[in-house]
Parts: structure tokens; C-alpha cells; sequence
């Protein structure tokens, strides 16, 4: 009695320092096991296999490649009257249960039409009731698109499969333009979902000639990319090109527009976007029109518009929805405000430190006034906001929502206030690089913003140590540079350079739209797009 | 050898009035009215027809070798020999101008903005902005040319604001001195306008080639002009014995804007001195490009591109050591480069044009060489 009382009480003691570990262990599921053979399968083995006509064959050849991976369903069962065996494979996340249960379990399993013979083709004929059917002939076929989100259907003594399109996967739903709005104009915006932001495109375009072409890019990654454009708009050799650079790309993984961008362009060096990208329909419906060519790439929620020029990233579809002359004035805006954003902090630089004779009297003695006690020149003075500038616009993207604000306040009054009072950087400093820092974000194109802030560093240093001789030097160069690059055979200054008058109707200004009589000159085809003599006005006064 | 793309007949003439532009306005108006005194203005007239004979000629001689550059057809029309001489004066007129380009820059930027700064540093930045012009092509150099021709336009502009300091009275009494010095002050402007010959280089490349008599003329019209602006304004607003004692009347010309209510106006000659500093880049691009490829096709070379910094290195040397200072340079640019370069650009293009005419060399300007036609955009 006592003994046992003690086995027990230690029994206990033992349980209560490995709670729960008293049992054997539970045994591994198989995968785990070691031992199992780890094939790496190739696709071009795979290509090799063909669907076998014996279904445990290709249940035990399909469980190899894919069993050992959770989401992976392999169902057995048996079909019509005869009882043929049937089996259908799926990747759990990415097809529509309900779909799956309705249109292929129960048809095949249950209401299966007693009279009909068992059969591939029989099957897909007149029992699966699935919009989207296929045939695939050999294991490469049925793996790729398994894992597209397709189900695939093998039957006993077939020696096809037959994949099925019930996929359905969860996304984003389709939201308002993040980085590209707008006060008038619609608000959708690209999702992640390739085939959705190419439905968004088709449902503004209504012609047969809207050609939007699939490809795979990426060994592993199997990217969807897509090529849109218009036949008869877009320039053959424009399409071709394209076509030609997307081909060449052999990577194992593109993970979005980014990854094929920097493969095409034409200058791989250059800081400037040599393709638009944008997150809104609107504007890529506009650039087809004009006989561009676009790009959808998968998993990422904004499309390339090719090839691109300085006045199309700095337009904003916008301009199309007001009247033309607020469109043309707030585009200037715009154009002045880009402008601003590159020369603001190099010519006040520039002019305070070797050409105060420029400002006039009593300008010149204010700035002398605040600038008096400042230990650093102008130039480290500018330097150092600016470089403060742009951490705060990074930490403010990094940031936490909540923590936002103290960063704002913080950067407002810490860096804006407080330096100022103690005497470290003078008033009109901080007016000149705030006023800079909001004139880059009155830029449309965040990919245009960025380089151009990045160049406004070097030329502060060329201003601050020549004045404006080395600034000049410093914006000739661009110039220079930016005149000589090209996005796929397109002249990167387009209309400006090389110049062409009539173009400018849409780069300068915006001209109304009765005006808008012609093409860009670079989709070459289907010259005029408006009948002539559309401006409206009252009519003509009956005689008599 | 030949340059990518092509030009149209409106980019060449842009080209061809850049070529003098920079330089017609800022040294020359002091060297005419220090000839012909009040009576610059005529002799601003008279040049402009000199500079017609000189564009006309070359242009008539350029359109009967179509494909050709004249350093390619000049041993065609000379002979072997002869030819290749002909050839090599004329490179070396464009390295001679190039580096006198590059001079003429420094010596300003070192006199009049930043005394102490040496004179290499700026010719060395010019150089090395050029060079990379003339390796993106002739193409690249005529878009910033007509780019730079927007803000060109501002040089003018701004000139109206000194119209009323102007007095006729200076410009009395007329023809004091008769007619000689009004030939002497146009010899100057008119070699100037000379350089616009520079069309012999670049007609293989425009596209639209028949109208290249007449945007040649217009260029030559369009550059007199301004350059008339300039010498009226001056004389008019400063008087003759001020202006013949400048250097570069044209700043100071900018120097006196002055206009009470707007203050921000006053002694904007820095931003003149922007628009200044491209116009110089873009005449040295021209020459330093015409001499190149010039030198390109005279060695035989399939491509010129080697050629380019090494010909720049040399340019820069020659710039610094071929004169000992600018009072110097300014003599030379009076009394010696005219001279020459009225001697290639009418004496040689004239004699090249009249054995061509006599011995009957000629190629055929290609039929329906035009921008694809209209017919086509509509298709």
C-alpha cells in the first residue's frame, strides 16, 4: 500500500516536470520520415512523362511530385453506373469549393447520366458543367496547371487529363488610387490580381483589336505577364521590340513590374524611369489609345506604360477631366513646381554666396540679418536640411500609422522651430526647403520625383563651390543626358526634343478635345482620332 | 561613316544660327563700333550681305554632293592631292575655331565672374560637357540646340527694358568719316556670319535638304538682326567712345536695366551669363563635332568616336598656350580671325564651288526626299 502510494506520488512528481511528455512520441507523418526519396523534379522530365491510361500510375506519380505538400488534394472516387474510377487532384487554397462540389463531385459522382458511355471526352462534352476546360497530355501540362489554381481530372484508362478551370483565390478588393489621385475622374485603382486589372482595361476598350498577349516569365516563379496594345494603333515595331526584350528575360523569379523593367529598358544606368508605370486604368486606357504598349505583370497592383517620356510622367490624368484651360494652367503648376523641386535650394545657394549683387537691397538685408550668427555656410546649411527633409519623408513611410504624427510634430517643430531659434539654420532656409520638398510632391510621378531629388544634391554642392556657373554646368549635363536617352527608340524629351510643334498640343497645353485632332506622331497609323469641325457653338442662323 | 538618325531643315538652321549666336553678340559689337563708330549699325548691314554670299555659296555647293560631307567630295573635285589639302584646312578651321571657343569662355568666366578661379578649370569643364555631346552625335547636339533657342529668345526679350535710355543723338552725325569705316567694322560681323558655311558638314544628315537654301538665309537674316539689337541698343544707351572702350558691351548693356518698381530686375547679367555659358557649350559641341568627324573622314576612319578625347585634350592645350592673355585674344579676334575664316568659309567654298561648276561634278539630289508623307499617317 505504502509503496504504491510512493510510485504513484512519484509517478506524479515525474509528470509534473514533463507535463504531457509521459506517452511515446506520437509517430512522424510519413513526409517527415527519413529516407523518403527527395526527387528534384525537372520541368523537362516532367514534359517527358506522359499521362499514363492507368490511373495508379498517375495517382502514385502525381502523390511523388506534389504529396508531400498540405495544400495538395488528391481525391479517388468512382463515376456513372459503371463505376469507373476517377481521380481529381486540386490545390485546396486556390479553387472555389463550392464550385468544385457543385459542377464536378455531383455531376460526376452522383448525376451522372446512366445512357452515357464513361469517357474523357464524354465527360467534358456533356457532364462537367465548367466554362473552362483543357486537355493535358503529359505531367508537365497537369503539374503547371495545378498549380495555376486549376483542378485536374484523371480517368481510368485515359491517357489525357483534363484540367478544369474552377479557380478562385482570395485578393484585394479593388480600391481607390494610393498614389495617384484624383479630385475628378474615376477611382479605381490596379489590384493584385493580374486577370481583374486586365478586365478593368477591357471594359474601357470595347474593340476586337485590344490585343492583350500572356506569357510565363521566371523559372520558378511562372509569372503571368501580359502585353497589351492596340492592333493598328500600337507601332508594329514598337510591339515587336517589346516582344523581343520580354523574350530574351531568363530569370528564376519576377516578383513584379520592377524585376522585367530594369531587364528592358534601354538604358539600364539611367536614374530615370525609362517605362511610366501606373496604378490607374484610366491612364493606361489613354496610353493604348495613343498607340503605347502596356504591361500587367502578376502579384503586383500597377501596370508599365511603353515607352516613356518626361511630359507623360509628368502628366496626371487629371488634366482630361477639367476644362482645358484649367488643365493647361494647373499642369504649368505642375511643370513649375517639378522645376522648383530641382532648383529651389541651388539657386538660393548659388545667389546668397556669389551673386548677392542678384537680390535686391532690402531682400539682400534680411537675409543677411537671419543669416547672421549661422555658423555653417549656405551650402552645409542647405545640405543638411535637405538630407533632415528626406529622412522624414522615409521614416515617415516606414513609420507605424500611430507613431506618424509624433514623427510629424516632431520633425515640425524640432527640426523646423527649435533649429531656427537656436541659431543653427536661418528662416529662409527652412522656407526654401520645405517650399522644394512640397513642389516634389506636386510631382504625379513618384518614379520622376525621386531621381530628380536625388540630382538636387550634386548640384548644390556644384552651386555652393561655383555659383551659378557650376550650377549651370551641373544642369547642362542633365540636360545633355536627358536629350540623349531614349525609352525604346522614343526620344526621352519627346515633343520638346527632337521639337515637334504639333505635338506640343498635349505636352505645353491641353488643348480641348475638338482640337485633339491627331495621334502622337509615334503610333504612325490611324493618323486622325477626332472628325473635324466638332467645336461645339450655337447653330448656324436660318436664313430669312 | 555616318551619324545615326537625321535632322530636319528647322533643326539645321537652329544649328547654323547657334553657331555664331554666342559670340557675335557678346565680342563683336565692341570691335565694329570701335571701327565704325556711330555708324555700326550699317556696318551690321553690310555684313549680313556678305553673310548671304557666304551661306549661299556654300549651301549651293553642299546640295550638289547631297551624301557628302566637303571633307569627303573636296579630292573629288580638286583631285587627290589638292583635295586632301583643301580638306585638312578646313578640319583644321574647325579646331582652330573650337579652341578659340574654348578661350574666348575661360577668359570671361576668369575676368569677369570669378577672377580667382584659373582659367583651365573652366575651359576643362566646357571641354569635357562637349565631349560628351559630340559622342551622343550630331542628332543629340541640334534637339539641345533647339531647346536652347527657347531660352535664347530671353536674351532679347529683356533688351526692350533699356529702350528708354536711348538716344538718337548718338548715333549723329551719319557717315562722319565716309564709307571705309563702315567697310572695316563689317568685316568683323560679317566673317561671323560666315561661320554659318558650317552647312557644308551637315547636309548629308537633314532630311528635307531642298529647303536648305533658304533656312540657311533665314539663319543668316535671324543672326544679323540680333546682332543689329545689340549694336543699336548699346551705341544708343552707352554712346560710341563708352562701347569702343568695352570688352563685352552686351553685359553691361544688361547691367543697366533698371526699372524702380521691380527691383528683381536690376544686375540680372549672372542669369545672362547662364544662357551664356549653354550658347558657348553649344558653338564648341558644333565646331569641336564638325572637326572631328571632319578629321574622322579625312584619316578614313569608320567611326570618329576614338577621336574625341584625345582631339579634346588637344584642344584644351592649344586653347591655353595659343594666346597670352585676353586683351591679346580680343586683338587677334580683330585683326586675324576674320581674315581667316572669311578666307575658308568664301574663298575656298567660292573656288571648291567654281571647279565643281567648271568640271561639272556633281551628284543628283535624291527624288522624294521628304518626311514620310501624309498619305501614309492616314493608312
Amino acid at each position: 500500500m505504502r509503496r504504491r502510494t510512493i510510485k504513484r506520488l512519484k509517478d506524479l512528481l515525474v509528470q509534473s516536470k514533463k507535463p504531457g511528455w509521459s506517452g511515446k512520441k506520437p509517430p512522424l507523418p510519413p513526409e517527415f520520415q527519413p529516407g523518403v526519396p527527395d526527387k528534384v523534379w525537372e520541368p523537362a522530365e516532367l514534359e517527358k512523362t506522359p499521362v499514363s491510361s492507368d490511373l495508379t500510375v498517375n495517382c502514385r506519380l502525381l502523390r511523388e511530385v506534389m504529396g508531400r505538400n498540405t495544400d495538395f488534394v488528391l481525391r479517388e472516387f468512382k463515376v456513372g453506373p459503371q463505376k469507373v474510377e476517377v481521380a481529381l487532384a486540386y490545390i485546396s487554397g486556390m479553387v472555389e469549393r463550392a464550385q468544385l462540389n457543385q459542377h464536378i463531385l455531383r455531376n460526376l459522382a452522383l448525376e451522372y447520366p446512366a445512357t452515357l458511355p464513361v469517357s474523357l471526352a464524354s465527360l467534358k462534352e456533356q457532364v462537367v458543367s465548367v466554362a473552362e476546360v483543357k486537355e493535358a497530355a503529359d505531367f508537365w501540362q497537369v503539374v503547371s496547371r495545378l498549380l495555376a489554381g486549376e483542378s485536374v481530372l484523371f480517368l481510368a484508362g485515359e491517357n489525357k487529363a483534363l484540367a478544369l478551370d474552377v479557380r478562385g483565390y482570395q485578393g484585394r478588393a479593388i480600391t481607390e488610387a494610393e498614389t495617384e489621385g484624383v479630385v475628378r475622374g474615376p477611382r479605381d485603382a490596379f489590384v493584385e490580381d493580374l486577370e481583374r486589372n486586365v478586365m478593368l482595361i477591357r471594359r474601357r476598350i470595347k474593340t476586337p483589336n485590344l490585343v492583350l498577349e500572356e506569357l510565363n516569365l521566371g523559372r520558378l516563379t511562372r509569372t503571368s505577364v501580359v502585353l497589351g496594345y492596340i492592333k493598328g494603333l500600337a507601332a508594329p515595331e514598337l510591339v515587336r521590340e517589346v516582344r523581343e526584350r520580354l523574350a530574351r528575360i531568363d530569370v528564376d523569379a519576377v516578383f513584379g513590374p520592377p524585376f522585367i523593367e530594369e531587364m528592358i529598358v534601354d538604358n539600364p544606368g539611367s536614374p530615370f524611369p525609362g517605362v511610366v508605370s501606373t496604378e490607374r486604368p484610366d491612364r493606361v486606357t489613354a496610353a493604348l489609345v495613343e498607340g503605347q504598349v502596356v504591361l500587367f505583370v502578376d502579384t503586383f497592383p500597377c501596370a508599365l506604360i511603353i515607352p516613356a517620356t518626361m511630359g507623360a510622367l509628368l502628366q496626371s490624368s487629371e488634366d482630361y477631366y477639367h476644362p482645358f484651360g484649367i488643365s493647361t494652367a494647373i499642369r504649368w503648376l505642375r511643370y513649375l513646381a517639378f522645376l522648383l523641386s530641382v532648383l529651389a535650394s541651388p539657386v538660393y545657394i548659388a545667389v546668397t554666396t556669389f551673386h548677392q549683387e542678384m537680390i535686391p537691397f532690402r531682400l539682400l538685408l534680411s537675409i543677411a540679418a537671419s543669416r547672421e550668427g549661422i555658423p555653417l555656410p549656405a551650402v552645409m546649411e542647405a545640405l543638411v536640411m535637405e538630407l533632415t527633409f528626406e529622412l522624414l519623408r522615409e521614416a515617415g513611410i516606414r513609420l507605424p500609422r500611430p507613431v506618424g504624427q509624433a514623427v510629424s510634430i516632431v520633425g515640425a517643430l524640432v527640426i523646423g522651430d527649435a533649429a531656427v531659434t537656436a541659431g543653427l539654420v536661418s528662416p529662409q532656409m527652412v522656407i526654401i526647403v520645405a517650399s522644394a520638398g512640397i513642389a516634389s510632391f506636386a510631382t504625379p510621378s513618384y518614379e520622376i520625383a525621386i531621381p530628380m531629388r536625388l540630382l538636387r544634391f550634386p548640384l548644390m554642392i556644384l552651386a555652393g563651390t561655383l555659383g551659378l556657373f557650376g550650377l549651370m554646368v551641373g544642369l547642362l549635363g542633365i540636360l545633355i543626358y536627358l536629350v540623349g536617352l531614349r525609352s525604346f527608340g522614343m526620344p526621352y524629351l519627346y515633343p520638346l526634343a527632337p521639337l515637334k510643334f504639333g505635338e506640343l498640343k498635349d505636352t505645353l497645353v491641353r488643348v480641348p478635345f475638338w482640337m485633339m485632332r491627331t495621334r502622337p506622331e509615334t503610333s504612325k497609323r490611324n493618323w486622325y482620332r477626332t472628325a473635324p469641325g466638332l467645336k461645339p457653338g450655337p447653330p448656324p442662323e436660318e436664313e430669312g | 561613316m555616318r551619324e545615326e538618325g537625321r535632322i530636319s531643315a528647322f533643326e539645321a538652321m537652329i544649328y547654323q544660327m547657334t553657331v555664331p549666336l554666342s559670340t557675335i553678340v557678346l565680342v563683336v559689337p565692341a570691335i565694329t563700333v570701335l571701327k565704325a563708330r556711330q555708324d555700326a549699325w550699317l556696318s551690321g548691314i553690310l555684313a549680313c550681305l556678305f553673310g548671304f554670299l557666304t551661306v549661299f555659296l556654300a549651301a549651293k555647293l553642299a546640295l550638289r554632293f547631297p551624301k557628302q560631307t566637303v571633307i569627303e567630295y573636296a579630292p573629288r573635285i580638286l583631285g587627290g592631292v589638292g583635295g586632301k589639302l583643301v580638306g585638312l584646312v578646313y578640319v583644321y578651321y574647325f579646331l582652330f575655331v573650337a579652341y578659340s571657343v574654348q578661350r574666348q569662355f575661360g577668359e570671361l568666366m576668369s575676368t569677369g565672374y570669378y577672377p580667382f578661379t584659373p582659367l583651365l578649370f573652366f575651359i576643362i569643364v566646357l571641354t569635357l560637357l562637349a565631349c560628351h555631346i559630340v559622342y551622343l552625335g550630331l542628332e543629340v547636339l541640334c534637339r539641345l540646340v533647339v531647346l536652347w533657342a527657347f531660352f535664347g529668345v530671353s536674351f532679347f526679350i529683356i533688351l526692350a527694358l533699356v529702350l528708354k535710355d536711348m538716344e538718337i543723338h548718338r548715333f549723329l552725325p551719319f557717315l562722319e568719316s565716309g564709307v571705309g569705316p563702315v567697310i572695316a567694322g563689317a568685316i568683323t560681323p560679317g566673317a561671323w556670319l560666315g561661320e554659318m558655311a558650317l552647312i557644308l558638314m551637315i547636309l548629308p544628315f537633314i532630311s528635307d535638304k531642298r529647303r536648305v537654301v533658304r533656312t540657311s538665309l533665314v539663319a543668316v537674316f535671324a543672326i544679323s538682326f540680333l546682332f543689329e539689337i545689340v549694336v543699336v541698343a548699346s551705341v544708343g544707351t552707352m554712346g560710341t567712345e563708352t562701347v569702343a572702350r568695352m570688352l563685352f558691351p552686351y553685359f553691361s548693356l544688361y547691367r543697366r536695366v533698371h526699372i524702380a518698381t521691380m527691383p528683381i530686375l536690376d544686375r540680372q547679367d549672372p542669369v545672362l551669363m547662364l544662357l551664356w555659358v549653354g550658347g558657348m557649350l553649344f558653338k564648341l559641341a558644333i565646331f569641336f563635332h564638325a572637326g572631328v568627324m571632319g578629321l574622322g573622314q579625312w584619316l578614313g576612319l569608320k567611326s570618329h568616336r576614338p577621336l574625341i578625347f584625345p582631339a579634346g585634350a588637344l584642344l584644351t592645350a592649344l586653347a591655353v598656350q595659343a594666346w597670352g592673355n585676353i586683351t591679346e585674344l580680343v586683338a587677334f579676334l580683330a585683326e586675324v580671325k576674320p581674315f581667316f575664316i572669311s578666307f575658308v568659309n568664301l574663298v575656298l567654298t567660292g573656288v571648291l564651288l567654281g571647279v565643281a561648276v567648271l568640271r561639272g561634278v556633281r551628284d543628283e539630289l535624291p527624288r522624294g526626299e521628304k518626311r514620310a508623307s501624309a498619305d501614309d499617317k492616314k493608312a
